[in-house]
């Protein structure tokens, strides 16, 4: 991955998966890189044989049961992007079609431009101010720069938050930092099935499974407002460009309150004498000054009907 | 999968040191340098770097000069290499 990139990007980042009724010549095929030069070398993890192809390893010959084992790290996702014709979507649903095992699935966004901190974020994390579907979580402060990870390697969706441009050796004047979403088995399958573009699919899993929020008096802390930066995380992943830094205190049943309460009659005596097509216009057109705080109502509603799209598939199961 | 610009080859045999003829096969590219400059790190524009190459047959499709993306087998051996625009 260049260091040079401008812009923020979603990407597959790690796609481990096998099968029990296909031969390694299938499984390339499948990939559609069966003009590639495969070389032939030592399996791994009980597998005796391998076919490799810039970091696609193709791992068979073990055990009956263990059948033929696909791995593509980064580099490898990259190589099946730039030589197959495939892509993605046609590859999730061989794997499906075929009740294949995903044993891992990474996705990761690229922060380029500066959305996130990550000082901020491991600062935010050990003082508590996140939610999450994982009572797990971890700092890691060293000299290739700092890693957060909410989610125990033992489960199903971990988060990890880290500085690439650290680890990568790169000096202050680089910024990169990553959010990765490892996923595993049902999990792994069911982010495949998700009808929507990589990066709202990535943001509506992170809004189901972590978010770092501000204090609310709600007694949900799902419904706490979100931090900037993760409202900005998340915008960025879905490629919403309008934003605002509104205040954080109003939400949206505060609002709702208002309107149908305080309001409620108000609006309906406007409605019958109006309509609703006049009444909207005369809303459209009003006079009063523009306020920001709306917008982030506006905003959290979409993202929390974007969670519940999400959520549909990914359920409400905890993880460990 | 990063960019490189192929500049040249390099194949044949030598006699290595138990006397024996041992083929080579070798492809030289510019390419970035790797991290940040400090004070005890300092460089600009690119460097040459020489892969070792699993066949002259590699660079059938491209010409020195081309910008290219190169793909690597278990050995960290070129195995592949296309042009950019193409990949």
């Amino acid at each position: 991955m260049d260091s040079k990139i401008a812009e923020n990007i979603v990407i597959y980042d790690w796609l481990s998966f096998t099968s029990k009724n296909h031969t390694p010549d299938e499984l390339i095929a499948a990939l559609g890189l069966s003009n590639a030069p495969w070389t032939l070398t030592k399996g791994a993890r009980g597998y005796q044989d391998r076919k490799y192809f810039s970091s696609i390893s193709i791992h068979f010959n073990g055990r009956p049961d263990m059948g033929v084992w696909v791995e593509m790290s980064g580099q490898g996702c990259r190589t099946f992007e730039s030589l197959s014709s495939v892509g993605w979507n046609n590859l999730f649903k061989f794997i499906r079609d075929n009740a294949l095992k995903i044993t891992r699935l990474d996705v990761a966004y690229d922060d380029h431009l500066g959305v996130l901190n990550i000082r901020d974020i491991v600062c935010d994390t050990q003082s508590g101010m996140f939610i999450s579907k994982s009572d797990y979580w971890e700092t890691v402060l060293s000299s290739k720069g700092s890693t957060v990870q909410i989610g125990s390697p033992q489960s199903k969706v971990l988060i990890r938050i880290y500085d690439k441009a650290a680890e990568r050796g790169f000096g202050p004047d680089v910024h990169w930092v990553r959010v990765e979403i490892q996923m595993r088995d049902d999990r792994a399958v069911q982010f495949t099935k998700i009808v929507l573009p990589i990066g709202a699919a990535f943001a509506g899993v992170l809004l189901n499974y972590l978010r770092y929020i501000l204090p609310g008096e709600d007694t949900n802390k799902w419904r706490w407002p979100m931090t900037e930066y993760w409202f900005s995380l998340v915008e960025d992943a879905q490629r919403i460009s309008i934003y605002q830094a509104p205040g954080m205190e109003y939400n949206e049943e505060r609002c709702k309150n208002y309107v149908i309460n305080q309001a409620g009659n108000a609006i309906d005596a406007m409605i019958q004498m109006y309509g609703l097509d006049e009444f909207e216009s005369m809303i459209q057109n009003r006079q009063t000054m523009h306020n920001s705080k709306y917008d982030m109502i506006v905003k959290q509603h979409r993202y929390e009907v974007l969670a519940e799209r999400v959520r549909r598939y990914f359920g409400n199961s905890e993880i460990a | 999968m990063e960019e490189k610009t192929f500049v040249g080859y390099g194949y044949g045999r030598f006699k290595n040191d138990n006397g024996e003829m041992q083929d080579y096969c070798n492809v030289f590219v510019l390419e970035d340098f790797n991290g940040s400059e400090n004070g005890d790190y300092h460089f600009g524009g690119q460097k040459d770097v020489k892969y070792g190459c699993v066949s002259p047959a590699v660079w059938k499709d491209v010409k020195p000069g081309m910008r290219v993306k190169c793909f690597f087998d278990s050995k960290k051996k070129v195995s592949y290499m296309v042009p950019a625009d193409k990949a």
